[in-house]
């Protein structure tokens, strides 16, 4: 029971809303609810009204919560990869004299020593990832606690993402009733999901075709080395063919999807669909040659925007090829099309868990699996990136029917931190206690002076 | 009273009754006698005497004097013997009661009755007998007087009209010579005083006069038909033919002038019988003469309203068979084309070829007629007749053009809606198969892929089939019924899989929650995850993990399922 966690993610996307309710249990991921939601007041993937936002976001979480038959308080929120910046940076802590061994908390001041920098005011610290922990000159430590050493140095990798994007989702969120209990960077947690150990090794491209924009990210090493965003997406093949065919969106849409494929060659002109064409009574036969040569354009535009810029990080030659997902990736044809313009081996990855058998949900599912799998070093490193992270057991409500104790704090483990925490255990929502902020004073007033100087 | 006396009144008594009985008779005899003195008298009145004395001085003779001499006779028997007989007894019983002996008196009365009776009856039938000698003279005077009047009106009528019985008149004088000749007969009869034999005569000559009064009521009626009437008409006959012939027309099966020689043969043998004055042979020769008349009348009548029929149809019909024959080429044409796309089932190719004959054959026909008529030796009645024949036949024909050229213009109605269904089968088929494949099901089912396969095979053949240079369109339709009856198989089972499928996967969602506490779900969700993601009967799967969550939560599937379809009836 203690080893059981439910986790909500959130995938904000510019067409529609995904939240999906998983439990982790002994490492095994259960997904018990989904909730789904079309999108308001988001343009090429970002928030741009925030009421609007957050009532899609309130209706997507009721509908998982009805699902899931569990109360939703607290959600992981994707962030697009919306000028993402991706650095290298380095911290080193002076454990002291004599060498003791390394506590969580020595772990968090080698950490908050790597993120001092200078930050654009615009930019926001999102997440930082472990490269490796050097104790005393021994690299490649993966998690130094319980170490004994004098000098603790720490290589990771940074990202920062523009502040309005950050700002924009944890209002929407808050103004959703929700409680936000951590930001997941969105190609970072896909390509965890989409990538077996090999190709995340060897290095491979995955591209996500949402609604509103695609992302193209190249990983390697296990590490996300470098993301794109292209502004356009389905929707803009919705709106050509509604452009073209002379008909209403609400019919492009269905068009797209029942009768669309972005390969013309694959498909014969002797299929043939009719069309409600605006201002004609009858409707009018289209072949889906010309459907698909419409919705083709419109890709391999995308697809070359992207490539130039995969092209210029020779993204190409890593041996991995690419994997596609995202909604637009459900088109037929897709695949052999990427495969053309690129010239490159593709897959493409659709969900295979129950309920969420299609690309759409790939993202969403994508942020459950990523806070799932964080090694207690990495939630460790994130509550230095982001005080406000929660524990992840407690992102949910424990009145979950299946869950009918209360959850012992994970945190008895790592006394420091989680005790400093332990108030946390009751519902993210709850109102963060006087005695974290103390215990946390030190390494905490660092993080605050940049968000607050930023603010 | 002493027994004297008392015998004495008895003896007085007895004695006056038996004289007043005595008396009584008496007088009753008397009276009889009286009456029968009386009519003994009247018999001897009557004027018996006069009407035999007037007889007597008549001059009878025959017949009439044979009856007179015989009941002469009786008249003498009654007056000689009979009277003086009757008279006598009638004194010897005056005698008798006068002399009381009045049982005898009464025995003569009674037979004196009945004697006078015969002897009143015997002279009435004399004066009767008498009486009639002398009524038959008188008949047969007033019946020659009548039958005289009658012989002076029909002489008098044959004489003045004389014309009008033609040559029968002779016969007629010679009728009334031998009338005349039977009066002289009846006057030598009647001085002769023989009237029951004049009578007869008579009653022969009157017989003589009736068939006389028929003759001459007859007669005049077939001697004017002889005589004005068919000398008239067989002119009008000889002379309408002959105009006829002049104009063109001819006559089949009767020879006219033949005819007309043949009535002219049957009036003078008319004419023999009336000079012979055989009037009932006389008017049957009549009667079959105007028959004779009446149907040459007819037989010319009938070319005459033929020829106008014939010069009506005679422009119709040729404008008809030249619209036959360029709409049965327009037909044949059609046919032909239309027989390169489509397996004709009906020999529509032969019909029309057939109709093709059959209109060539009526051109040839009335082109035949047309040339008769043009060397004027149609008979127009058989023409006409022939035309009627060729027009029927044409509208026969085009009746069955306008149905052919309709069945066969359905053809390509029916060609145009096979290949719209064709066209939406092929859509809805590719519809069906992409939305199964945008549920990302790991699989599916063998029936179903068979099923489905099969659609695709019908489609397939249905599209082969009418694509072929020659289509069948009676195979095909029956094909189509079929497909789209299994098509329609195809979405329901595509639309059945798809709903337990999604409803498979929302409950296994429902049942993650649980299976920690229930390992009665956490077996279901296992087994229901592995028949989903190997043998793919969703259903099955359904049912699998829909039991077990129902029975760790119940509700908890019919809600999800409502959801379910609540959100699928919002897309």
């Amino acid at each position: 029971m203690d080893k059981s966690k439910v986790i909500v993610g959130l995938d904000i996307g510019t067409t529609s809303i995904k939240v999906i309710v998983a439990e982790s249990i002994q490492n095994q991921l259960n997904v018990i609810g989904v909730g789904s939601e079309r999108s308001e007041g988001l343009s090429r993937g970002v928030i741009v009204d925030i009421d609007k936002a957050s009532a899609s976001i309130k209706s997507a979480v009721a509908h998982a919560e009805k699902k899931a038959n569990v109360p939703i308080n607290a959600v992981y929120a994707g962030i697009p990869a919306n000028m993402l910046n991706i650095e290298k940076c380095d911290g080193i802590f002076a454990v002291g004299e004599p060498s003791r061994e390394i506590t969580a908390q020595d772990v968090a001041q080698v950490v908050n020593s790597a993120l001092i920098r200078n930050l654009p005011p615009e930019r926001e610290i999102v997440d930082v990832l472990p490269s490796e922990f050097i104790v005393d000159g021994f690299d490649g430590i993966k998690d130094p606690r319980g170490m004994v050493g004098t000098r603790l140095e720490f290589h990771g990798i940074l990202f920062t993402a523009a502040k309005t994007v950050i700002h924009n989702t944890r209002k929407a969120i808050a103004q959703a009733g929700l409680n936000l209990a951590g930001l997941v960077i969105n190609p970072l947690a896909l390509g965890q999901l989409v990538l077996d150990d090999g190709e995340a090794d060897f290095g491979t491209i995955v591209l996500d075709l949402g609604g509103g924009q695609s992302t193209a990210a190249v990983i390697h090493d296990h590490k996300l080395k470098y993301s794109h965003v292209d502004p356009e997406g389905g929707e803009y093949i919705t709106k050509d063919i509604s452009v073209v065919l002379n008909t209403t969106l609400a019919n492009a849409e269905r068009l797209k999807r029942e009768y669309g494929n972005a390969d013309a060659e694959l498909v014969s002109s002797d299929n043939q669909f009719p069309v409600a064409i605006v201002g004609q009574t009858n409707p009018q036969m289209v072949g889906e040659d010309y459907l698909a040569a419409i919705i083709q354009a419109r890709v391999e535009q995308i697809l070359q925007r992207l490539g130039a810029g995969l092209r210029q990080v020779h993204a190409f030659d890593l041996p991995g090829g690419i994997v596609i997902t995202g909604g637009v990736s459900a088109l037929p044809g897709v695949v052999e099309l990427v495969k053309k313009v690129y010239q490159r081996p593709v897959k493409r990855y659709i969900p295979d868990q129950m309920g969420l058998r299609h690309p759409s949900f790939a993202q969403g599912l994508s942020i459950v699996s990523y806070i799932a799998q964080l090694s207690e070093i990495d939630i460790l490193i994130r509550r230095v990136v982001d005080p406000a992270e929660a524990a992840p057991q407690r992102a949910a409500s424990p009145s979950r029917p299946a869950a009918p104790a209360p959850q012992r704090p994970t945190a008895e483990r790592r006394p420091d931190t989680a005790g400093s925490r332990h108030p946390q255990s009751s519902p993210a929502g709850e109102p963060a206690p006087a005695p974290k902020k103390k215990k946390k004073k030190t390494s905490q007033r660092i993080k605050n002076l940049f968000t607050n100087f930023f603010d | 009273m002493p027994l004297w006396g008392i015998i004495l009144i008895v003896v007085l008594v007895v004695i006056a009754v038996a004289a007043g009985v005595v008396l009584l008779r008496q007088f009753q005899n008397q009276t009889a006698l009286a009456a029968l003195q009386q009519r003994q008298r009247r018999l001897a009145d009557l004027p018996l005497m006069d009407q035999v004395g007037t007889l007597a001085k008549m001059t009878l003779s025959g017949a009439s004097l044979e009856t007179f001499h015989r009941w002469q006779a009786q008249y003498n028997r009654l007056t000689e013997k009979e009277f003086p007989a009757v008279l006598n007894q009638l004194n010897q019983a005056g005698e008798l009661n006068d002399h009381y002996r009045i049982t005898q008196a009464r025995r003569i009365v009674d037979t004196l009755t009945g004697r006078i009776a015969d002897e009143e009856r015997t002279a009435q039938d004399i004066t009767d007998a008498l009486a009639k000698i002398t009524d038959v003279a008188q008949e047969n005077q007033a019946a020659k007087q009548a039958a005289k009047e009658r012989y002076k009106k029909l002489r008098k009528t044959i004489l003045v009209q004389s014309f009008s019985f033609g040559s029968a008149i002779t016969a007629l004088q010679t009728a009334l010579t031998a009338i005349n000749e039977s009066f002289a007969h009846v006057d030598v009869l009647e001085s002769n005083g023989d009237h029951i034999q004049a009578r007869t005569a008579l009653g022969q000559i009157n017989e003589q006069l009736d068939a006389l009064q028929k003759e001459v009521n007859d007669i005049p009626p077939r001697v004017n038909e002889l005589t004005n009437i068919f000398p008239g008409q067989a002119e009008e006959l000889a002379n309408g033919y002959d105009r006829l012939h002049d104009a063109g027309y001819r006559f089949f099966d009767i020879n006219i002038p033949q005819e007309l020689t043949k009535l002219d043969d049957d009036r003078q043998k008319a004419e023999t019988l009336l000079r012979q004055n055989k009037v009932a042979d006389l008017q049957a020769a009549n009667k079959a003469i105007a028959d004779h008349i009446d149907r040459l009348y007819d037989v010319m009548q009938k070319e005459i309203d033929a020829k106008a029929d014939v010069e009506k149809m005679r422009g119709e019909l040729h404008a008809f068979l030249t619209h036959a024959a360029v709409q049965n080429r327009t037909l044949q044409n059609e046919v032909r084309h239309l027989d390169e796309s489509y397996v004709l089932t009906n020999d529509e190719v032969q019909t029309a070829a057939r109709f093709g004959r059959q209109i060539a054959e009526a051109q040839e026909r009335f082109t035949q007629d047309e040339q008769k008529i043009a060397d004027q030796e149609a008979v127009f009645t058989l023409v006409a007749e022939d035309m009627k024949k060729i027009d029927s036949q044409l509208t026969a024909i085009e009746e069955k053009q306008v149905a052919m050229d309709k069945d066969l213009s359905g053809l390509e109605t029916g060609e145009e809606i096979a290949r719209q269904n064709l066209a939406r089968f092929m859509m809805e088929f590719r519809e069906t198969r992409r939305e199964m494949g945008q549920q990302n099901l790991p699989g599916l089912p063998k029936q179903y892929k068979e099923f489905a396969e099969i659609v695709r095979q019908e489609i397939g053949k249905l599209d082969h089939d009418l694509n072929q240079v020659k289509i069948n369109l009676e195979d095909i339709t029956k094909q189509l019924i079929m497909t789209q009856e299994d098509l329609k198989t195809l979405k329901q089972r595509s639309a059945d899989l798809i709903d337990a499928a999604a409803l498979t996967q929302e409950i296994l969602q429902y049942a993650n929650a649980l299976k920690q506490e229930n390992p009665a779900v956490a077996k279901a969700s296992s087994t229901a995850t592995q028949i989903f993601n190997t043998t793919f009967d969703y259903p099955k799967a359904l049912d699998t993990i829909a039991t077990a969550v129902e029975a760790a939560e119940p509700g908890a599937y019919h809600r999800i399922e409502s959801a379910y379809k609540d959100r699928k009836n919002q897309l």
